[in-house]
């Protein structure tokens, strides 16, 4: 049985972005009820109608969205505008947000159904281009990427929604493993297996 | 190490996930075994590319766009739903001073309500749908609206 030592990093100290994840030993908890309480203070600030409140949280939250927006629907266009609806879809629904949890939590489930809901309707299109970038790598960076991204991301697409996200949101966002377990409200060790599993999904695919 | 190295042991070996003695227990392997040694490589190959490609960045156009999307397509619509959701007591003041104002109508010295009181709707001009009630059952009506109204935010509270 090999140790793993992600167990140990779990508690690591997570941007700002991500809102850290819970550890007594360096202070984690207590700044992770101190950004919770910001954002209730932001929430409702919005509620009263103060744009420059939820322009806050849209600042605090847009990379993570973002991230995976860009996880799921690997189109930066299309991850741009679903994280756009997103944050219109929280705009909508702040008063329903009743503080049980805290918001990074509330907010990132409605993203995850969210990413859900475009999954399924794009399923039912055409698979249309790769991301833009993807392809110029492929002429810009021959040596050092001997696989061809496009062929990457081509086959990252067969992949099931959940290997998708996990995959891309460690090597093409460059998230932690923690950063993913918090945003996918998994255990480390969900996104440890999800990842294992995505990378050698793809590998055989690209073998065929 | 005898066995195939798993999945999840390479690609944590990618990650710089494994403690010291696994990751040397796993390279070992790697490094005697040619299958292993070929998925490795491959996993590495494979993360590198997609490392290139390289992620979205959020940035300040982001939220002016989403801003402007929000601003478009939902304005004030927040408030309208945290009035809903906070405990609304006008519903039922005014539903009290409605039932006052009723009352008083009704049961003043000078009242209209005095002849209803004492007759049925039906021989009053007031009502004029002539419906078959009194003016009792007018004012158990509002009554009853009354206390609805009062439970209302009661209904709401958390």
């Amino acid at each position: 049985m090999v140790e793993s030592a992600a167990d140990e990093t779990a508690s690591a100290a997570l941007p700002p972005t991500l809102g850290g994840v819970a550890d007594p030993q360096s202070g984690q908890l207590q700044r992770r009820a101190t950004e919770a309480g910001r954002d209730r203070a932001l929430v409702a600030r919005a509620l009263a109608g103060e744009e420059r409140a939820f322009a806050a949280l849209v600042e605090r939250y847009g990379q993570p969205i973002l991230s995976l927006c860009f996880a799921s629907t690997l189109d930066a266009a299309e991850a741009e505008d679903l994280s756009q609806e997103i944050f219109v879809a929280v705009w909508r629904n702040l008063g329903r947000f009743r503080g049980e949890s805290s918001f990074s939590t509330w907010l990132f489930a409605l993203a995850r159904n969210a990413c859900i809901d475009r999954s399924r309707r794009s399923r039912r299109r055409p698979l249309v281009g790769l991301p833009e970038h993807a392809s110029e790598l492929a002429v810009l960076e021959p040596s050092a990427a001997a696989i061809d991204a496009a062929e990457v991301f081509a086959a990252a697409r067969t992949l099931s929604l959940r290997l998708r996200q996990a995959l891309l949101l460690r090597d093409v966002q460059g998230l932690s493993y923690e950063e993913i377990a918090v945003l996918e409200d998994i255990p480390v060790g969900t996104v440890r297996s999800r990842i294992a599993a995505a990378r050698a999904a793809l590998a055989e695919a690209l073998e065929r | 190490m005898n066995e195939h190295v798993s999945d999840e042991q390479l690609s944590l070996l990618l990650d710089s996930g494994l403690s010291l003695a696994a990751r040397e227990a796993v390279l070992t392997h790697v490094r005697s075994c040619p299958a292993c040694a070929e998925r490795h490589d491959r996993l590495v190959e494979l993360t590198a590319t997609m490392r290139l490609a390289g992620g979205l960045d959020w940035t300040q156009q982001h939220t002016e766009a989403t801003l402007a999307r929000v601003r478009s397509s939902t304005s004030r619509r927040p408030q309208i739903t945290a009035r809903l959701q906070a405990r609304d007591w006008s519903l039922p003041v005014a539903a009290t001073l409605a039932l006052a104002g009723i009352s008083a109508l009704f049961l003043g010295p000078f009242g209209v309500g005095n002849a209803l009181l004492t007759a049925p709707a039906s021989a009053s001009g007031f009502l004029s749908l002539a419906l078959p009630v009194s003016g009792h059952v007018v004012l158990l009506l509002a009554a009853a609206v009354a206390l609805g109204c009062l439970a209302y935010p009661l209904s709401r509270s958390r």
